[in-house]
């Protein structure tokens, strides 16, 4: 039987998390929710309680509607390559390469993932150049020049432009995630399937991705949440434009709260980013009935 | 057992302590020069990060700490755009820099909403040689409600510069009017010449072009009242026909300049590919061990314009004092030192700008050309600010986005124009 000096001890060790918890994420998050009801500038103290004024210009306002199609696209996109294409790779490189190259394949798609993100987007930008870029140069070598476009420069093609950094960049890390998980996969469940005359298709489909299931649900958790909040690629690459045509919500919350010194609205669109991202987090955990496992 | 309680006991505070003095740190690139026996720390908070701007600051802080014994002076410093988010922030903050760089207009007066920024009459009044040394007509652009907020270090004017070279090869005398820009233009892309080079990637470039045609083409009474937050309108057509003739420029400027950043644009003129580019007087600076030849003209005028057709674009930069500085005589000692003649004059030799010293930039070692650009800019009886600088943030953000989709071709100028109305409604309140 432990003394309630021992449990009261157990209490103390949470404190240190619960303190950080606290300042970190629990109190800025209740300040936000308060500051969303009030107009007020950066830098002066005072705000003025404004109610529902800053949802209202929220639902109103064409260019929070531009941001979340985009933020819709990204996750969409996201989930066909970080999770599906991802997944496939993994299984491809784990088991159909030669060990040998599958290292080097390995190597090869977790490379970006090392590279800082701002490196990566300014890399890209010399990519997607319209004149000298290298996208370009590369499709009129080839005979394609007609397909030249001014990538980043287009409302049409700018933020697919964006979207496709974020995948060249990410696919690498979900794909060692998954491979991963697949190495914990008793080999008893491939020999007893191989056995039964499965062939290596049957197999990832019977064996393999029931078995990844759980790290299915966390990358798709983290992959949609990330194309909700993502703000790095977008506000390098073309800062939002041209126009708002590449906007997403969180360079639209960073433009209305510094640059437009907004503060307020600023703080409602980050609300909304934080209940889109809690809404998709718990409906995706229903849906694939983990945690429990 | 009480041993192993303490132990742990110890081991959670140090964990908390860890976390909190984690969180006191502050961010970015700061760099402290500490004089001997040093007793005072000062801030002094500027937007250059590079060179030669940052190297510049730094031997400027050497022969102030080695003038004054018993004061130190820690340099911060962020890029442009993050600056322009981060002062706003830190000046209205217990930790506000004590001297810090502002621009004129509208964000010197989103600074002094802070409540945080010094009123310099007093130490005018009483300094009467420090305030003469300062060409007049820089210092209004630096006074909120009246009071003088902010000095300025350099003066920025917006002129167009053309390649000599070029312009002899195909004949072209600098235009004076907008129909001799339009002809020039029109000669050297029939010459396979690109005759405008400009990047619209950066929506700032945008301001400068909207900025100066709104003011050549309206009334000063009617940009006037627009420009004022509580009673602007737009609905002035002259504002369409500002757009409508940015537009005419199109076909003679870089191919899709949305997709073009500023300095990719200037680069190119710099190489000799394009005849002539809108860009500020210091940004000759960018053209040092270049074969470039060039020459400077005013943005021409139009026909029928109300403003005064004769006017330049731009506005001055510099520097205010904390309020609530814990050292305030030191920091307008620090204030008054880099503001002084002599590091004036050095301001122009090492960076390149152009001081608003009287006479500085003639003292200094510029080229005659850029002397002249100083001189054009002193005698300027008035200059018309960056509309980035003019109008509410509000207004800014839609004017330039919109304007920039009007050049990427899918809105007309008429689209343009409802759309700040919209915003200009809003902002009225």
């Amino acid at each position: 039987m432990r003394s309630a000096g021992e449990r009261a001890l157990d209490y103390l060790f949470l404190l240190p998390a619960l303190i950080f918890l606290g300042v970190f994420i629990l109190y800025p998050l209740a300040a936000n929710v308060g500051f969303s009801f009030s107009e007020f500038t950066l830098g002066s103290a005072e705000k003025t309680f404004v109610g529902l004024d800053n949802y209202r210009q929220l639902i109103a306002d064409p260019i929070v509607w531009t941001a979340l199609t985009n933020n819709v696209l990204y996750a969409l996109v996201s989930v066909l390559f970080q999770v599906f294409i991802a997944h496939i790779l993994a299984a491809t490189v784990l088991v159909v390469l030669p060990s040998r190259l599958a290292v080097a394949a390995r190597s090869f798609f977790f490379l970006p993932v090392l590279l800082s993100m701002t490196v990566v987007a300014i890399l890209f930008t010399f990519i997607f150049d319209a004149s000298d870029g290298l996208l370009n140069g590369l499709l009129q070598a080839v005979g394609l020049g007609q397909l030249a476009h001014p990538w980043l420069g287009d409302t049409t093609t700018a933020i697919f432009a964006v979207i496709s950094v974020s995948q060249w960049q990410s696919i690498g890390y979900t794909m060692l995630l998954f491979i991963v998980s697949m190495q914990n996969i008793p080999t008893e469940l491939y020999e007893a399937a191989a056995l039964d005359g499965a062939k290596l298709l049957r197999q990832y489909v019977s064996i393999t991705l029931p078995q990844t299931r759980e790290m299915i649900f966390v990358v798709m958790v983290l992959t949609v949440s990330g194309a909700f909040t993502v703000f790095a690629e977008p506000y390098i690459l073309t800062g939002g434009g041209p126009g708002n045509a590449s906007q997403v919500l969180a360079t639209y919350m960073y433009r209305v709260g510094f640059f437009q010194n907004e503060m307020g609205y600023a703080s409602a669109l980050a609300t909304l980013i934080f209940v889109i991202t809690l809404v998709l987090s718990v409906a995706q955990a229903t849906l694939f009935r983990t945690g429990k496992e | 057992m009480i041993n192993r309680r303490n132990f742990l006991l110890g081991t959670a505070a140090v964990a908390v302590a860890g976390g909190v003095a984690a969180c006191s740190s502050t961010s970015g690139g700061s760099t402290a020069t500490t004089g001997a026996g040093a007793t005072t720390e000062l801030t002094l908070f500027h937007r250059w990060p590079m060179e030669p701007k940052n190297g510049y600051f730094e031997s400027l802080v050497k022969k102030f700490t080695a003038a004054n014994p018993g004061i130190s002076v820690k340099i911060d410093k962020v890029i442009n755009d993050t600056y322009k988010d981060k002062v706003r922030v830190s000046v209205g903050s217990p930790q506000a820099p004590d001297v810090f760089f502002s621009w004129s207009g509208s964000f010197a007066a989103s600074l002094v909403a802070t409540g945080n920024v010094l009123e310099l009459d007093d130490i005018l009044t009483k300094d009467a040689a420090f305030k003469s040394q300062f060409v007049a007509n820089q210092l209004p652009p630096f006074q909120v409600g009246g009071k003088q907020v902010g000095l300025p270090i350099g003066m920025i004017g917006k002129f167009w510069f053309f390649n000599k070279k070029l312009f002899a090869d195909q004949g072209v005398t600098p235009p004076q009017t907008w129909q001799e820009l339009l002809d020039a233009a029109a000669k050297f892309k029939a010459a396979g010449i690109l005759p405008i080079a400009y990047g619209s990637k950066d929506q700032w470039t945008i301001a400068h072009y909207v900025g100066t045609l709104n003011q050549r083409i309206l009334d000063p009474a009617v940009t006037k009242k627009d420009y004022e937050p509580k009673t602007g309108e737009f609905t002035d057509p002259g504002y369409v026909d500002a757009l409508q003739r940015f537009a005419d420029l199109l076909p003679y400027m870089t191919p899709t300049p949305n997709a073009v950043a500023h300095q990719q644009a200037r680069d190119g003129f710099i190489a000799g590919k394009a005849a002539m580019m809108y860009l500020e007087g210091a940004e000759y600076d960018y053209f040092k061990g270049s074969s470039l030849e060039w020459g400077t003209f005013n943005f021409p005028s139009m026909p029928g314009g109300k403003g005064d057709q004769s006017q330049l674009t731009g506005a001055p930069e510099g520097f205010m004092i904390a309020k609530n500085s814990k050292h305030p005589e030191e920091a307008v000692k620090l204030f008054k030192f880099l503001l002084s003649e002599a590091m004036g004059v050095e301001w122009t030799n090492q960076t390149g700008e152009l001081t608003a010293i009287k006479g500085g930039v003639d003292r200094s070692s510029a080229p005659d050309s850029v002397k002249e650009m100083a001189n054009n800019i002193a005698a300027s009886s008035e200059m018309t600010p960056w509309l980035d600088n003019a109008l509410d943030q509000r207004l800014v953000s839609t004017y330039l986005s919109e304007t920039q989709l009007l050049l990427g071709g899918q809105k007309t100028p008429t689209d343009v124009m409802q759309a700040v109305q919209a915003t200009a409604k809003k902002v009225r309140g």
